[in-house]
């Protein structure tokens, strides 16, 4: 393979149709006779609905229905799949299960008429006692197996003898650690747009995944999944949230059903917290210790996060401590416990952030204790195979991660002591942590078709996040068939487009970009086959082997040739397709599959006020090959960036006597800004990686933000010598 | 959801008839300058005027006059931008400049003006929600409700001071003209505000704040405003300090008056630091030390204001003194 296109820094395709505003997103997909959904949520955390008022609602002019439980069609299929899916609250019962749940339904001719008709309903609810603290749970806290990365994994592991581990290091820290409630907060909020013809039913979802809202809503409505067709464009942010179809996707579909028009429905920001899930809070305990050289004799990390009531997640925390660092003994235990919330779900890096956190924090201290440089004890029990099972890496950079990193940061001006050095009256502190996330790899299909004007068509219905998937995809394909960038055209988004798994869990330029190497190479060899089986061609009976795809043609080492124009037109002047598909082999057995990589933070902490800056980051990660730099370095950039905000800013505050969560917008739900964030500096490391899928991509959407926050924890400590377990970082706790 | 509810909106050419609108409209009408605080209340439906007399139209409110070797009077709708890049503003009241350029984000800078700032509505966790949330918790004391979720068994409101340009005016020793039906009056800003988390402002509901008036900086003035948020932009004031003082060339303080934001329904004067610091050098660093501690002493924290009680009290302490330090040459 030819690799003139792949890696370029193409600019996004899409990119200024987003910026012109020309992109539809979901909600603005014209779509004849539509009306507006709005949702009324509950108020209260638990209990039943007694009354519900719609009479006042329903007066209002342009009005078409109130819909709630008492009036809903019943569903008659269970609106759930296996695998990541979530539960959901279709108006079908009475019950209130979490603030902020779904009761009712305002549908109307404008969207102003919808908000107010739903602001007049009236809800008179039998509240019941409720439990959203996760402390007055954990006597209840339980074992559950945790769906990652494409497969169920055991809550528990452990080899060696802990125990014994921890007592015969000469340096040990047992620390316990927390991470709170955070919301994903895309700036495009949940939308659905539903519109049924017969039993056939049209959406367009702001969605992570168009084949799963497809088969839900199918088996919910009980009709062939056949039957529906789903469609996302364009999604303005999604980072897991997206990644399930929510109560709101199901309710406008069934709307639209009971009104027998189009309806769009989509969620305010306030209706953000909480149905739509959101990361949910850790607690977690580590313990670690070494030897005197930095050689590691222990591992433990444990940790219990919250779930709703009728459904499971469990933020896996502990299971990078598995794979990530060398050492005889290792254990990892997640818990879960019930709270009367709704389901958190996958937010960027779920299980790794959070988990690299505590890990990397605990990592540090340790360091600390053995008055050792933090960098050198992580090369001290440097993992070269998978501690877990001893399986080899498909590839791992690590090591030159933390060179290149120690370098371009200037790790070595680290100070050695806590409060040691001072910039304009403030200390300075440097931190750094590792980096690891699995190189997931899901079955992917793709479509690769060469049109009578040389150009080449190419699809498959993935998802754009914002993170490229229109460009780089489109590239691949553009090696494969020897074509320029500018004449292959990738599209996607559509449940009516050849199978992609979940744009998530950074698998998509994996999956997807190996059906559509597949796809294009299938193609390509079709069309070679076409040309030396026609008596016309140049190249007519020459072998396979001799023939390679340039410049839009098909180039014999002889150096004849024949233009995919003249080919096609000879053949009938029909568009030739090809179908690939892709799915993980065996390679997914014989070795460990993880991308990489270091952060170094630097920061600058105000000795008065405990405020910090984060004024200095480099991240320096291998994951295989990279597609476009310019698209990858974004991916890093914003994986950074939410590691400031993850560090210092990202908490839903919940009132636990009401239940409910206060924060309600951007306003007060705080992501870093521009004027918090330094330099940042984030760089690859390519590698080649011949087992860990045919495109050689190990995915980058999350690695950037796994143990951002802990570099920046860790630099804070560096600066202040205070040591601050739970997140955020916020100035309160430094005094 | 977002959205507005109904209301009549009156756009008047002159002062005097916007005047009238509001003396005809009485309670049921509110004034709007720039709308960045008032149209995502109403939105909320914290504030829910029927008719809405928008000042936009009536040029005077964006006349300035004077200069700084006379004094400078700013129209109310002199928009926040305006006052954050003037440099004749940066040069006299330095601490104006300051307060204007730390409001939110320089798109509502744009659209947001000094009268609007000044009249900024007080802010709390429990008040600054959508109507379900607040009908939910039966609502609060400041609109639509009985009680304080604050304090339950407050006869009053807490909610608090977020504008930042107040406490400044205060500091400056400005003065507004508030203009009715019935003529206008001139009050210092200080007089402007009231300790009530609901009734913060005295300004009646028929009057139209139309102009601050900023008095002739002496050669010996300086001023500041020190801002602490949670992030570097976009944030209301956990703590605001302004303070402004005339200083002899040996350091001793002349006069100083300082006003905090965010610590309570009004900008709190810090009274008795301004005492103690008459006729003492701030260059002592044990006075000032003295002064801050005292400045903190009425940076009262409340439940509804950000940050543990402990946390802020320390930092009060230590944020005085680095606007105290400012005023030094």
């Amino acid at each position: 393979m030819t690799t003139r296109n792949v890696g370029q820094p193409f600019v996004r395709r899409d990119g200024r149709a987003k910026v012109t505003g020309e992109a539809r997103y979901s909600y603005e997909v014209a779509v004849p006779d539509a009306v507006y959904g709005v949702l009324v949520t509950s108020g209260i955390a638990k209990g039943r609905i007694v009354e519900i008022d719609t009479s006042a609602a329903e007066r209002e002019a342009g009005v078409l229905a109130v819909i709630s439980h008492k009036n809903a069609l019943r569903l008659p299929g269970e609106p759930h799949l296996e695998g990541p899916d979530r539960v959901v609250q279709a108006l079908q019962d009475d019950r209130i299960r979490y603030s902020n749940q779904p009761i009712a339904v305002a549908v109307a001719d404008t969207f102003e008429r919808a908000v107010h008709a739903a602001m007049l309903v009236r809800v008179n609810a039998e509240v019941a006692a409720h439990t959203v603290r996760v402390e007055d749970e954990l006597h209840n806290a339980f074992p559950h197996k945790i769906m990652a990365g494409g497969k169920l994994q055991e809550p528990d592991e452990s080899h060696g003898d802990v125990a014994a581990g921890l007592v015969a290091g000469a340096a040990r820290v047992e620390e316990a650690y927390e991470t709170p409630f955070e919301t994903h907060n895309p700036l495009e909020p949940h939308a659905t747009v539903a519109s049924w013809s017969g039993d056939r039913l049209t959406v367009y979802d702001a969605s992570q995944w168009v084949f799963a809202v497809k088969k839900k809503l199918a088996k919910g409505f009980g009709i062939p999944p056949e039957n529906v067709r789903v469609v996302t464009k364009f999604v303005g942010g999604a980072f897991g949230c997206k990644g399930s179809a929510w109560s709101h996707v199901v309710i406008a579909a069934l709307a639209a059903k009971q009104v027998a028009r189009p309806v769009k429905l989509a969620l305010s920001r306030h209706q953000m917290f909480g149905p739509v899930g959101g990361r949910p809070r850790t607690r977690q305990k580590v313990a670690v210790a070494a030897q005197r050289d930095g050689k590691l004799t222990a591992i433990r990390h444990e940790t219990v996060s919250p779930t709703s009531r009728f459904d499971v997640f469990v933020e896996a925390s502990a299971l990078q401590a598995r794979h990530l660092y060398a050492s005889p003994n290792i254990e990892s235990r997640h818990r879960i416990v019930r709270l009367d919330i709704g389901t958190p779900t996958f937010m960027r890096a779920p299980g790794e952030s959070s988990g690299s956190f505590a890990l990397e924090s605990a990592m540090d201290e340790l360091a600390h204790r053995l008055e050792m440089d933090p960098l050198a004890l992580r090369l001290a029990s440097y993992a070269e195979k998978d501690p877990a099972d001893g399986k080899p890496f498909s590839s791992k950079s690590l090591r030159a991660c933390y060179q290149e990193g120690a370098r371009r940061f200037g790790w070595e001006k680290r100070p050695r002591t806590p409060r040691s050095q001072t910039r304009s009256g403030q200390f300075v502190g440097m931190g750094m942590a590792t980096a690891m996330y699995p190189a997931n790899f899901a079955p992917a299909q793709a479509l690769a078709r060469m049109l009578p004007d040389g150009s080449a068509q190419v699809e498959s219905g993935t998802i754009d996040l914002g993170t490229g998937a229109y460009t780089v995809f489109a590239q691949i394909a553009a090696d494969e068939l020897g074509l320029p960038f500018e004449k292959v055209r990738f599209d996607l988004g559509d449940s009516d487009m050849p199978e992609a798994p979940i744009a998530a869990g950074s698998m998509t330029a994996a999956s997807v970009g190996s059906a559509v190497l597949v796809a294009s190479r299938a193609l390509r060899d079709r069309l070679i086959r076409t040309a030396i089986v026609d008596s016309a061609s140049p190249l007519h009976g020459l072998a396979p082997i001799e023939i390679r795809a340039e410049d839009g043609r098909l180039v014999a080492t002889s150096g004849k040739s024949d233009s995919y124009v003249e080919l096609i037109r000879r053949a009938g002047g029909k568009p030739i397709e090809e179908r690939g598909k892709t799915a993980p082999g065996d390679e997914r057995e014989k070795f460990s599959m993880h991308g990489f990589g270091a952060h170094f933070a630097e920061v600058l902490v105000d000795p008065d006020l405990g405020t910090v800056h984060v004024s200095r980051m480099v991240g320096v990660f291998a994951t295989g090959r990279i597609l476009n730099a310019r698209t990858a370095r974004s991916q890093f950039l914003g994986g950074m960036v939410w590691g400031i905000g993850m560090a210092l800013h990202e908490h839903s505050v919940f009132d636990e006597k009401l239940g409910r969560i206060m924060t309600r917008d951007l306003s007060d739900y705080h992501v870093a800004v521009n004027a918090d964030v330094g330099s940042i500096e984030p760089l690859f490391l390519e590698e080649e990686d011949a087992h860990v899928d045919p495109a050689g991509v190990k995915g980058a959407g999350e690695l950037g933000l796994c143990g951002a926050a802990a570099a920046i924890a860790n630099a804070v400590f560096n600066a202040t010598g205070k040591r601050i377990r739970e997140l955020p970082i916020t100035p309160d706790k430094l005094l | 959801m977002m959205r507005l509810p109904r209301f009549r909106y009156l756009a008047p050419r002159k002062l005097s008839e916007a005047a009238a609108a509001l003396a005809d409209l009485g309670t049921q009408a509110s004034v709007l300058a720039g709308g960045t605080d008032l149209l995502p209340n109403m939105k909320r439906r914290q504030q829910t005027p029927a008719t809405l007399v928008g000042l936009r139209e009536i040029r005077a409110l964006r006349a300035r006059s004077g200069d700084p070797g006379s004094g400078m009077t700013l129209g109310a709708l002199t928009r926040l931008s305006e006052i954050e890049h003037d440099s004749a503003i940066a040069a006299n009241w330095p601490a104006l400049a300051q307060a204007a350029a730390s409001v939110a984000t320089p798109p509502l800078r744009n659209m947001g003006t000094l009268g609007g700032n000044l009249c900024l509505d007080t802010r709390c966790s429990y008040y600054d929600q959508g109507p379900e949330w607040r009908a939910a918790i039966g609502y609060c004391m400041k609109k639509d409700g009985e009680i304080c979720w604050v304090a339950p068994g407050s006869p009053r409101c807490w909610a608090v001071t977020s504008t930042d340009t107040a406490p400044v005016l205060c500091a400056l020793g400005a003065e507004v003209t508030l203009v009715s039906a019935q003529g206008e009056r001139r009050i210092p800003v200080e007089d402007l505000f009231a300790d009530d988390g609901i009734e913060h402002l005295t300004k009646k509901p028929g009057e139209i704040l139309s102009a601050v008036h900023l008095q002739k900086p002496t050669p010996d003035a300086r001023s500041t405003y020190v801002k602490l948020r949670r992030r570097g932009s976009f944030d209301f004031p956990v703590l605001g300090i302004a303070a402004s003082a005339r200083l002899r060339a040996d350091g001793t303080v002349e006069e100083a008056r300082i006003f905090l934001s965010g610590t309570g329904s009004r900008p709190t004067n810090a009274a008795e630091a301004v005492a103690f610091l008459a006729g003492r050098k701030l260059t002592d660093e044990d006075v000032l030390r003295e002064a801050a501690e005292s400045i903190a002493h009425v940076a009262r924290p409340l439940q509804n204001t950000d940050f543990s009680m402990s946390w802020r009290k320390q930092a009060a302490r230590e944020f005085a003194a680095r606007a105290l330090r400012n005023l030094l040459p």
